[in-house]
C-alpha cells in the first residue's frame, strides 16, 4: 500500500477538480503534496475507462452515478435513492439521508477525479452582480470578492480545464475579459436545435414588472475539447494516445465520456510532476486533528484495503498546510466530525442547489433530438435584472438530449408502444414523428442561503466504516418558487414564439413529479411546480469579512485555524444562476496563491 | 446472468432463420439490417435462457403457422399476428419483449402473472442484453441518432440538419 | 524515365493520393473486422495508421495545390479495384481486401516496405512507395532550380489545409507548403511515417512513434519494439497477443454485383458504397480550397464505419461460414 511519506508542504483531502487543480499549481512550484482520496483509482488506464463505460451502456437506469460501482466504503448516493416520487420523507436508503422537507436530489461521485467524472462540463461565468446582491437587491449576502477580483483567476481556470467558447459573445451583465485574453479553444459548434429555438427567441418577450424582457441565444462556454486557439496545447484522454481530441458527440457527458474530450481532473492529474505528489486512493479522511494552538496538527485517515469488506487501518499524516476540498458536502461532514472550522455555526449550513426546472414541448418539425453534449447553447437573458429583488434569477439550457429525464425517452415510448402492441412500420414510423421533435428547456434557478439549509452529522447514520454518512435538511423558498413560476412564463413566451401551440407543449406537474411542490400566488391559485437537482452542492463553508458569519476568508482560509483551507463550491456565500465549477476552481486557484505565500 | 452458460448455445440454422423473419415483422427493420446489428444469435440465446426451450419453440412454430397462413398478404400477416400471438397469454408477454429487446437491447422481466403460470428462470431480470446490445438498439437508428454514450457521430454532427434513414420498401 | 516537367509533376502527385488512398479500404477492412472491445491494442495499432494514411493524403493535396493542381478523387477509377496491385507500382504484389488475419499483416507489410538503402528513384512501376516519393522529391528540386521558384509554387496557402484545426486524432500535423522546403518536409513526413527515419524504426526524430512497417510487424511477431530495437533485430519487447478468432470472417475482396440475387444485402451494400462516395466528395471539396468542408467529412467517416461494421456481421450466402463485409465502390448515384 501506498504509504505517505514523512511531513509534506500540504495534504489536499479530495481528488477532484478542485483538490487537483490546487495540487498542481503546488507541485508546479515544487511542493511537496499528499493527496487524499476517499474513493477507488478510478481512469488511470483507459482500459479501467472503457469498463466503466460498459457499465453505463448495460444500467438500467443511467444516472449520474450509474457507470460507476456502488462502493460501501466510500458511497456515493444515486439517483434512485433520492428520487423520492413517493414522497417519503425522512429517506433513510441511499447514503445521503433526507430529513427534508423537499429530498436534496443532486448526487456527487467519490472517486479519484470526483464529481467532474461525471458532470456535464459547462462552464459559465457568474456576472458582477452575483457577488453583490445584498447590496444591488437587499436579498442574500454580498461575496467578501467581487468579480473583478476572481477575473483573473477565472481566466486561469478556463485554461486550466480547457474551456471553450467566443469571447465576443460572453459579455453578460458585465462580464468582462482582459483585451488580450481569450479562451483555450473555440466555441463549440452550437447544435441544429439550437438554430431553432434561436428563430423563436428572437421574436419572443415577456413582461416582469413594469419591463418587457427579450430573450438571445449563446453559445455555453464549457470544458470539452474543440479547436484549440494559438498557445493552448490540447490534453487528451489519460493512459492512452490521441483520443478525446475533440468532442465525438458521444452525448453521454452526464455520466462519462467515453473519449474524455470533456475535463475530468485525471487530465490536470496527468500534467502533474510524479516526483513532488503522493496520491494514496481508498482513503477516507475521518478526522482533522487540532492541537491546542488552534492549528491543525494532522489528518486522520481510514485505508480500506478492499471495497468488499469493512476492514481498514487508521494513518495520520502531517503536513504544514491542510487543504480540504473534498465537495461541500463531504468538506462540511469532515468539519463537524472533527468540531473544527465553525465558531460561525456556518458549516454545513446555507446549503444550496440549483433547482432545476424543466419544460418541454414537440417542435413542429424535427430538430434531432438526442445529438452532440447536452447543452451547447443557453438563453442568458434572465442571469440579471431588477426582478432579482423579487425573485430568483435564472440561466436557461436548451437542451440537446429530448426530453431526456422529464419523461426519459426514447425508452418510455419504446416501452409504452410494446405495451399498446405497436409492431413493425407502424413503431418504426411513429418512433422517427415523435422523438426527433422533443424540445426540452432547463432553467437553473438560484437558491437564497438558508441557516437552516443543511448539512449535518448523526451517531445514529454511520456508514460502513464508522464515518458520518451526510444528514441533509431541505427546503425551496418562495423566492425560487416565484421564480419558477416566471420560468414557466418564459418558457411559454419561447415556445408560442417558436410556433408551438400549447397543444404540443406537454410541460406537467403531478404529485408524482420530482421534488414536487406547489406555491400560492396572491389571488389564492394554487400552482404545482417540479424540480430536478442540478448536481451543484454550494454553501456549506461560506468565504465572508467576517469570522461570526462565515467559514472562511476570502482565500477560503480558516478563520479559527489559521493553516487550514476549506475550497469548493461550498465556499460559495451565494450562487447566481451559473453552473459552479468553473467558479470553484478559480476560487481554488485564488486559494493556491495564498498557500504558496504561507509557505514561503 | 444471460452469457455465462458453461455450454455455450447454438440454436439451429432454422431456429435462427425463423427467429429473424418473427423479427422483421415485430421491428420494420429488414434482414439485412437485423443481422448487421450482430445480435440475431444473442437475442435468441438469451431469449431461450429467459422463457425455456419450450415458450420460444411454440412462439416460432406459431409464427411459422401464421406467416404460412397469410401468405403474401401482409394486411392478413398483421392481423393474424395481432390475433395469435400479441392477444395470447403466454406468448403475447414474449413477442413484446422481444420489440423492447431489438429496440432498446433491453429485455423486461416477465409479468408476474405470466411467471405464475410458467415458472421463472434466473435469466427473467430487467436488464440489457450486453453492452453490445444497448449499442445495437434499433430505436436510435428510428429517431436519426445514435446510442448515447456508443457509436459516436463526430465533431460538428449535431451542427447539420437531422436525418430520419429512409424507410426501405 | 524521370519526371520531366511541371505537368508530369503535377500528374505524379496525383497518382500518390491514389496511393496513398489505395491503402485505406485494406486497412479498414482489417480495422472494421475486429469487434469492438477485442484486440484492442491491435485496432488501435491500425487506427492510428488509418489516421496518417489521411494525413499523407492531405499532405500530398497541399503540396498539389501549392504547384497549382487540384486533386481529383471523387470520380470513377479513383478507387482501383481489390484484388489489384497498388496504382502505379511494378505489380510485385496483389492488395486484397481481408478481415484482419495473418494473411491482411503481410500484405500491409508489403504496402509499407522500406525501400533498401541506395534503392533508385522509381517514377514509374516502382517497387517501394518510398521510391516513388523520392522521384518526386528529386523532380520538384529540379524543377524548382531550372524554372523558379514562383514559375513551380503558384498556389494560394488559403487553399490549403491548415496545420492545428482539421487534422487530429493521430500522429503528425498538416505541413503548409509555400515553397521547396516546406514540400519536402511535407513529402518527407509521407515517407517516414511509412517506411521509417533514415533506416530506423522510428518515424521522427523523437522516437516516439514507430514507422507504420514497424507497427504492422509487432502485430505480426506479436512483439512490442523496445526503444533499442532494430529492423534487423526486431521486436524484442513484451507480447502483443492477437486474438485472430473473435475476427468477423469477411469473405475476401466483396462485389456489390455479387449479391444482386439478395435484394436486402445488395442494398445494405449499395448505401456503404454511397456513404464512401460522399466522403469522397466531401474530400474533394475540402482539398480543392474549401479546407473548412473537412469538419463535415468527420461525421461521414463514423457513418461508413458503422455501416461497414453492420456490412461485416451479415453472413454471405455466397460462402457459409463468411460474412459480406464492405466494397468501397464508388457510386455515381450517391
Amino acid at each position: 500500500m501506498t504509504t505517505p511519506q514523512g511531513s509534506y508542504d500540504a495534504i489536499i483531502v479530495g481528488a477532484g477538480p478542485v483538490g487537483v487543480n490546487i495540487a498542481k499549481v503546488l507541485t508546479d512550484r515544487g511542493k511537496r503534496v499528499l493527496l487524499l482520496e476517499a474513493g477507488r483509482a478510478s481512469g488511470l488506464s483507459y482500459d479501467g475507462w472503457l469498463s466503466y463505460v460498459d457499465t453505463y451502456r448495460s444500467a438500467v437506469m443511467k444516472e449520474p452515478n450509474a457507470p460507476y460501482p456502488p462502493n460501501p466504503n466510500a458511497p456515493s448516493t444515486y439517483a434512485q435513492d433520492v428520487l423520492n416520487i413517493q414522497h417519503k420523507i425522512p429517506i433513510l436508503s441511499g447514503y445521503q439521508v433526507e430529513k427534508g422537507p423537499l429530498s436534496f436530489a443532486s448526487t456527487y461521485l467519490r472517486s479519484l477525479g470526483g464529481t467532474s467524472l461525471h458532470w456535464l462540463g459547462t462552464c459559465p461565468r457568474m456576472v458582477p452582480n452575483d457577488f453583490r446582491l445584498k447590496t444591488v437587491y437587499g436579498v442574500g449576502v454580498d461575496w467578501p470578492i467581487s468579480y473583478d477580483d476572481l477575473q483573473p483567476y477565472y481566466c486561469k481556470a478556463e485554461w486550466a480545464l480547457g474551456v471553450s467558447a467566443n469571447k465576443d459573445e460572453q459579455g453578460h451583465f458585465g462580464i468582462w475579459f482582459p483585451p488580450e485574453y481569450d479562451y483555450p479553444m473555440e466555441r463549440i459548434p452550437p447544435s441544429y436545435s439550437d438554430g431553432v429555438y434561436a428563430e423563436g427567441a428572437r421574436k419572443a418577450s415577456v413582461r416582469f414588472g413594469d419591463r418587457d424582457y427579450g430573450m438571445t441565444v449563446t453559445s455555453l462556454p464549457q470544458a470539452r475539447n474543440s479547436i484549440p486557439r494559438e498557445n493552448y496545447a490540447l490534453s487528451s484522454a489519460y493512459g492512452t494516445k490521441h483520443v478525446g481530441e475533440r468532442c465525438e458527440g458521444n452525448a453521454s457527458c452526464i455520466p462519462i465520456c467515453p473519449v474524455q474530450a470533456k475535463y475530468s481532473a485525471l487530465r490536470t492529474l496527468g500534467q502533474m510532476d510524479k516526483n513532488f505528489y503522493t496520491l494514496v486512493t481508498q482513503a477516507v479522511a475521518s478526522r482533522l486533528i487540532i492541537n491546542e494552538n488552534g492549528r491543525i496538527g494532522g489528518v486522520e485517515y481510514k485505508r480500506y484495503e478492499s471495497e468488499g469488506s469493512n476492514q481498514y487501518q487508521t494513518g495520520t499524516a502531517t503536513a504544514t498546510l491542510y487543504i480540504v476540498a473534498a465537495h461541500a458536502v463531504e468538506s462540511a461532514k469532515l468539519l463537524l466530525a472533527s468540531g473544527a472550522a465553525n465558531s460561525s455555526d456556518q458549516v454545513g449550513r446555507n446549503l444550496a442547489d440549483h433547482p432545476f426546472f424543466l419544460t418541454w414541448a414537440l417542435n413542429p418539425t424535427p430538430v434531432g433530438a438526442f445529438r452532440g453534449p447536452g447543452q451547447t447553447s443557453e438563453i442568458p437573458s434572465f442571469r440579471d435584472g431588477p426582478f432579482r429583488t423579487d425573485f430568483a434569477a435564472f440561466r436557461i439550457d436548451l437542451g440537446n438530449w429530448g426530453w431526456d429525464i422529464a419523461t426519459f425517452p426514447p425508452n418510455s415510448n419504446v416501452y409504452e408502444a410494446a405495451a399498446a402492441n405497436t409492431f413493425g412500420k407502424t413503431l418504426r414510423r411513429s418512433l422517427g414523428q415523435q422523438i426527433p421533435r422533443q424540445l426540452r428547456v432547463g432553467y437553473v434557478i438560484e437558491q437564497l442561503p438558508e441557516p437552516g439549509n443543511r448539512v449535518t452529522i448523526s451517531p445514529e447514520f454511520i456508514d460502513p466504516i464508522g464515518c458520518f454518512r451526510p444528514v441533509i435538511h431541505y427546503n425551496v423558498s418562495d423566492y425560487t418558487r416565484k421564480a419558477m413560476i416566471a420560468a414557466n412564463k418564459v418558457s411559454n413566451a419561447l415556445f408560442h414564439a417558436m410556433g408551438i401551440p400549447d397543444a404540443d407543449i406537454y410541460t406537467k406537474f403531478t404529485p408524482d413529479s420530482p421534488g414536487y411542490m406547489t406555491y400560492k400566488q396572491d389571488d389564492g391559485t394554487v400552482v404545482p411546480l417540479s424540480f430536478f437537482g442540478s448536481g451543484h452542492h454550494m454553501g456549506t463553508h461560506r468565504m465572508g469579512v467576517s469570522r461570526t458569519d462565515s467559514v472562511t476568508n476570502r482565500y477560503s482560509r480558516s478563520w479559527d485555524h489559521e493553516n487550514l483551507y476549506v475550497v469548493g463550491c461550498g465556499g460559495m456565500p451565494t450562487t447566481g444562476s451559473s453552473n459552479p465549477t468553473l467558479t470553484a476552481v478559480a476560487m481554488a486557484l485564488m486559494a493556491a496563491d495564498d498557500m504558496l505565500t504561507q509557505l514561503g | 446472468m444471460a452469457g455465462s452458460r458453461r455450454i455455450p448455445r447454438a440454436p439451429s440454422e432454422e431456429a435462427r432463420q425463423r427467429f429473424v423473419a418473427f423479427s422483421v415483422l415485430l421491428t420494420g427493420y429488414d434482414s439485412a439490417e437485423l443481422w448487421g446489428t450482430g445480435m440475431v444469435t444473442p437475442y435468441l440465446c438469451f431469449l431461450i435462457d429467459a422463457v425455456g426451450d419450450q415458450v420460444t419453440g411454440a412462439l416460432l412454430s406459431k409464427w411459422t403457422a401464421v406467416a404460412d397462413a397469410a401468405g403474401k398478404d401482409p394486411a392478413a400477416l398483421e392481423q393474424l399476428v395481432r390475433d395469435e400471438i400479441l392477444a395470447d397469454p403466454t406468448l403475447g408477454p414474449v413477442a413484446r419483449n422481444l420489440i423492447v429487446m431489438w429496440y432498446l437491447g433491453e429485455w423486461q422481466q416477465l409479468p408476474a402473472d405470466w411467471r405464475d403460470v410458467h415458472g421463472t428462470h434466473a435469466a427473467d431480470q430487467t436488464c440489457f442484453v450486453s453492452p453490445e446490445a444497448y449499442a445495437q438498439g434499433l430505436v436510435w437508428n428510428a429517431i436519426g441518432a445514435h446510442p448515447q454514450g456508443a457509436k459516436m457521430p463526430g465533431y460538428g454532427s449535431w451542427a447539420l440538419p437531422p436525418t430520419i434513414p429512409e424507410e426501405l420498401p | 524515365m524521370p519526371i520531366t516537367d511541371l505537368k508530369s509533376l503535377q500528374d505524379h502527385l496525383q497518382e500518390a493520393l491514389e496511393i496513398e488512398h489505395a491503402t485505406i479500404p485494406p486497412y479498414l477492412c482489417a480495422l472494421y473486422s475486429i469487434p469492438e472491445g477485442t484486440n484492442r491494442e491491435a485496432a488501435s495499432v491500425i487506427r492510428s495508421v488509418v489516421m496518417e494514411e489521411m494525413l499523407h493524403m492531405i499532405l500530398v493535396a497541399n503540396v498539389m495545390n501549392a504547384v497549382g493542381r487540384k486533386p481529383v478523387i471523387a470520380k470513377e477509377g479513383f478507387i482501383k479495384p481489390y484484388p489489384g496491385p497498388l496504382p502505379h507500382s511494378d505489380d510485385s504484389f496483389v492488395v486484397e481486401l481481408l478481415p484482419f488475419s495473418e494473411g491482411a499483416l503481410n500484405i500491409f507489410l508489403k504496402i509499407e516496405r522500406p525501400a533498401k538503402a541506395g534503392a533508385p528513384p522509381q517514377p514509374e512501376r516502382f517497387h517501394t512507395i518510398g521510391q516513388f516519393y523520392e522521384a518526386i522529391e528529386e523532380a520538384l528540386t529540379r524543377l524548382t532550380k531550372e524554372m523558379g521558384p514562383s514559375k513551380v509554387f503558384t498556389g494560394k496557402e488559403a487553399e490549403q489545409v491548415p496545420p492545428g484545426r482539421w487534422y487530429y486524432g493521430g500522429g503528425g500535423d498538416v505541413v503548409p507548403v509555400t515553397n521547396l522546403e516546406s514540400a519536402l518536409r511535407a513529402l518527407k513526413e509521407v515517407t517516414d511515417e511509412g517506411e521509417g527515419l533514415d533506416h530506423t524504426i522510428w518515424d521522427g526524430d523523437k522516437s516516439e512513434e514507430l514507422a507504420h512497417y514497424f507497427r504492422f510487424a509487432e502485430l505480426r511477431e506479436q512483439r512490442s519494439f523496445l526503444p533499442e530495437d532494430t529492423e534487423k533485430s526486431g521486436p524484442s519487447g513484451p507480447d502483443l497477443p492477437v486474438d485472430f478468432g473473435v475476427v468477423a470472417p469477411m469473405r475476401p475482396n466483396p462485389r456489390s454485383d455479387d449479391y444482386r440475387a439478395h435484394p436486402a444485402i445488395h442494398r445494405q451494400m449499395v448505401k456503404g458504397n454511397r456513404i464512401y462516395t460522399r466522403l469522397l466528395r466531401q474530400l474533394q471539396t475540402a482539398l480543392t480550397g474549401t479546407p473548412d468542408a473537412l469538419r463535415d467529412a468527420v461525421p461521414i467517416m463514423y457513418e461508413f464505419r458503422y455501416q461497414a461494421e453492420a456490412l461485416m456481421r451479415i453472413p454471405s450466402p455466397l460462402s457459409p461460414g463468411m460474412t459480406v463485409g464492405p466494397s468501397f465502390e464508388f457510386d455515381q448515384n450517391a
